[in-house]
């Protein structure tokens, strides 16, 4: 229960920081954006020693914003590294509002900001400390992936969209179907059979990357959106598809056959071998796609592993096993 | 492709048909929650290809 005294004091608190703020906008509006940003983080300062964390909070994130609107980049994510700090001081958990706060700032980021990747990392090392995701917050993933995206890191948008919620599914798909498009023209490639290993290529980025962290909805939806597009675009990729009622399953498994591309046919029965957790079968898909099974083989052996408890055969070093035993080592 | 050449089109139907001869372990719509995910597998390699961004959103946007 807030004493009276108390909601006096927190409202004269809120004036002056409402007027610092006040004070803060007249000095970006006038361009001083280096006496503004040095006065606010002074400011900013003593709420932290004060242990006012909330306000502190409040300062540093909008002026921040400010900053950035302004195109000062350097100065606005300056500020976003000590609203981390604060965070980490303050031992903010992650929330609605405290991951809101930080997608509203990395929005305004300018897609080519130097700092981007440190500040997104930053931000996504805050939430693994203090949400229950080892990997960090699903929510700021794919908003992180989206500013990567536009930054054109592209392998690290990648890793953020499979980390994402159920929208950076169809976004991590449209970076791989874009980047396959523009790989069929760069390679300049004709025929259906050589557009098909191109196509191989490309979905089993989303397949593999999605049955890695067992999550076979999402690798039957991207796998499903990646071949619509394919046949659409491409009709010479002749296919035909085969029904299969599956036993406890409401919908049949369908298999979009594709005659001469036997990779794309490999990649859709993938997915069913995994969920079936045979290992009989695994090996005997293996078996038939003998050349798939050699071009991923560090990705089938995870799998292997994963699914079918499949020990991955250690290779040996006969260098490092001499020493050891030289050295008396087991 | 296997040392004894089984055509593609049979392989498949008989590999649907063992698949699919039991409920699978796993749903077509199974996801762990990413709460339990603790191992992200194996990086995949680069890809040979360059892409531009900038350009799939302006092919986007002449579509």
């Amino acid at each position: 229960m807030v004493t009276p005294e108390e909601a006096k004091k927190d409202a004269i608190v809120k004036q002056k920081l409402a007027r610092t703020l006040h004070r803060f906008e007249t000095k970006i509006a006038a361009g001083d954006y280096y006496e503004a940003h040095q006065t606010l983080r002074t400011i900013a300062n003593r709420y932290v020693r004060a242990k006012t964390y909330e306000l502190a909070i409040e300062l540093v994130s909008q002026g921040s914003a400010s900053l950035l609107k302004a195109k000062q980049g350097g100065s606005g994510t300056d500020l976003i590294f000590y609203l981390l700090e604060i965070y980490d001081t303050a031992e903010i958990a992650v929330t609605d509002a405290s991951v809101g706060r930080l997608i509203q700032l990395l929005v305004l980021v300018d897609a080519a900001e130097p700092n981007l990747k440190d500040v997104v990392t930053g931000m996504n090392n805050w939430s693994v400390k203090f949400s229950e995701y080892k990997f960090g917050d699903p929510y700021l993933h794919n908003v992180i992936a989206l500013k990567l995206l536009e930054g054109e890191h592209l392998y690290e948008a990648e890793r953020y969209f499979l980390l994402g919620t159920h929208d950076s599914v169809a976004k991590y798909n449209d970076l791989v179907w874009d980047w396959f498009t523009q790989a069929v023209e760069e390679a300049q490639v004709s025929g259906a059979a050589k557009v098909g290993e191109l196509a191989g290529e490309f979905l089993s980025r989303l397949v593999f990357n999605y049955l890695f962290i067992s999550n076979i909805k999402f690798s039957n939806e991207a796998k499903d959106k990646f071949l619509t597009q394919f046949v659409a675009q491409f009709p010479d990729a002749a296919f035909e598809t085969v029904s299969k009622a599956v036993p406890g399953q409401d919908d049949d498994f369908k298999l979009m056959f594709f005659a001469e591309c036997p990779e794309l046919n490999f990649l859709q029965l993938l997915i069913l071998t995994c969920q079936t957790k045979n290992r009989a079968l695994f090996q005997s898909l293996g078996d038939h796609y003998a050349p798939y099974k050699t071009k991923y083989q560090a990705q089938l052996e995870f799998l292997g592993q994963e699914y079918f408890g499949i020990r991955a055969v250690k290779q040996a070093n006969f260098l490092q096993d001499m020493m050891s035993g030289l050295l008396g080592g087991k | 492709m296997s040392a004894i050449q089984v055509p593609e089109r049979e392989f498949v139907n008989k590999f649907l048909t063992l698949a699919t001869l039991n409920e699978p372990a796993l749903s077509a719509s199974y996801q762990k929650p990413l709460r339990e995910v603790s191992a992200l597998g194996v990086a995949l390699p680069a890809l040979k290809y360059r892409y531009s961004p900038s350009r799939a959103k302006r092919s986007a946007l002449d579509a």
